[in-house]
């Protein structure tokens, strides 16, 4: 085999190697991420608008994206028998069962509800990015950032803030995993 | 001059021994989602799949998932070796040491 056979196979090999992992990760993964930008968008904004109501919100907010992003994960499980997705609802499951647990037991005003859910929305991607993925990782320190930056400086309009910083962030996520294997 | 693996080194079974490689251990691809990966026909598929299961590089189970048939296809131990020595192979035509 000469040189130019060699490159031409290392080609394809590349090719199919991300083609594969384009459809098996970043796609199903760059939908759940939008779907999280809509959850954090509506969460914080009727945080913001009706802070009274804004445990119910989230409550309801995070069951329906719960569904929603258990059935975008589910669609990958019909062509690939992979253990990623099942680990990935596992794990946020857990978190989110977590996030309502602690914040019963420390019985915290209704006031840090949103800096609290932030900071365990930043926790999370960050723990799970240094798990799986550096995309999460990436996602969780910045979200960790502008939820610090957010109480610190901007407490007034903090749901507003939050909800723009975390759903653009969110939303890029999901788009740079779509078009990161496109050529 | 370095041996090339010619079961490899078809162009259909590499593209399959490539996206298998990408799962982990275990894991497993349905047929018609390799089909619509690989962009190939039912009958070249599996041709190519049944040439690999015959040297134990891949292995297939059928299976009925909601009532419906399905065929996984999955890289065993031996593929994953043979298909890491092919890409060294080739890096080493290449001169290269960088892991794909």
């Amino acid at each position: 085999m000469d040189q130019k056979e060699a490159i031409k196979s290392l080609n394809e090999i590349q090719k199919a190697i991300s083609h594969m992992k384009d459809a098996i990760e970043s796609k199903p993964l760059a939908y759940i991420f939008f779907n999280q930008a809509v959850i954090c968008i509506i969460g914080f904004l009727g945080y913001q608008l009706f802070p009274i109501y804004s445990i119910y919100i989230w409550g309801i907010v995070l069951s329906i994206g719960s569904i929603t992003s258990y059935l975008l994960s589910t669609r990958i499980k019909k062509k690939v028998q992979s253990l990623f997705f099942i680990r990935y609802r596992i794990y946020w499951f857990i978190n989110i069962v977590f996030a309502f647990v602690f914040w019963f037991i420390l019985s915290l005003n209704i006031n840090y509800f949103a800096i609290y859910l932030s900071l365990f929305f930043s926790l999370g991607f960050t723990v799970f990015g240094l798990w799986i993925s550096k995309i999460h990782l990436i996602v969780g320190i910045l979200l960790g950032i502008f939820s610090l930056i957010g109480w610190l400086f901007l407490n007034n309009i903090y749901g507003y803030w939050i909800a723009a910083t975390c759903g653009i962030c969110l939303f890029l996520s999901g788009l740079f995993l779509l078009l990161k294997n496109k050529k | 001059m370095k041996d090339i693996n010619q079961i490899i080194h078809q162009p259909i079974r590499l593209k399959i021994l490539s996206s298998l490689a990408v799962l982990k251990e275990k894991e497993s691809a349905d047929f018609m989602f390799l089909k619509k990966i690989i962009k190939t026909t039912d009958g070249n598929l599996g041709a190519h799949l049944h040439q690999l299961e015959k040297v134990g590089y891949i292995k297939l189970e059928k299976k009925f998932i909601n009532l419906k048939p399905k065929t996984l296809i999955q890289l065993t131990k031996t593929g994953r070796d043979a298909f890491q020595e092919y890409v060294k192979n080739l890096q080493s035509i290449l001169n290269i040491k960088e892991k794909l």
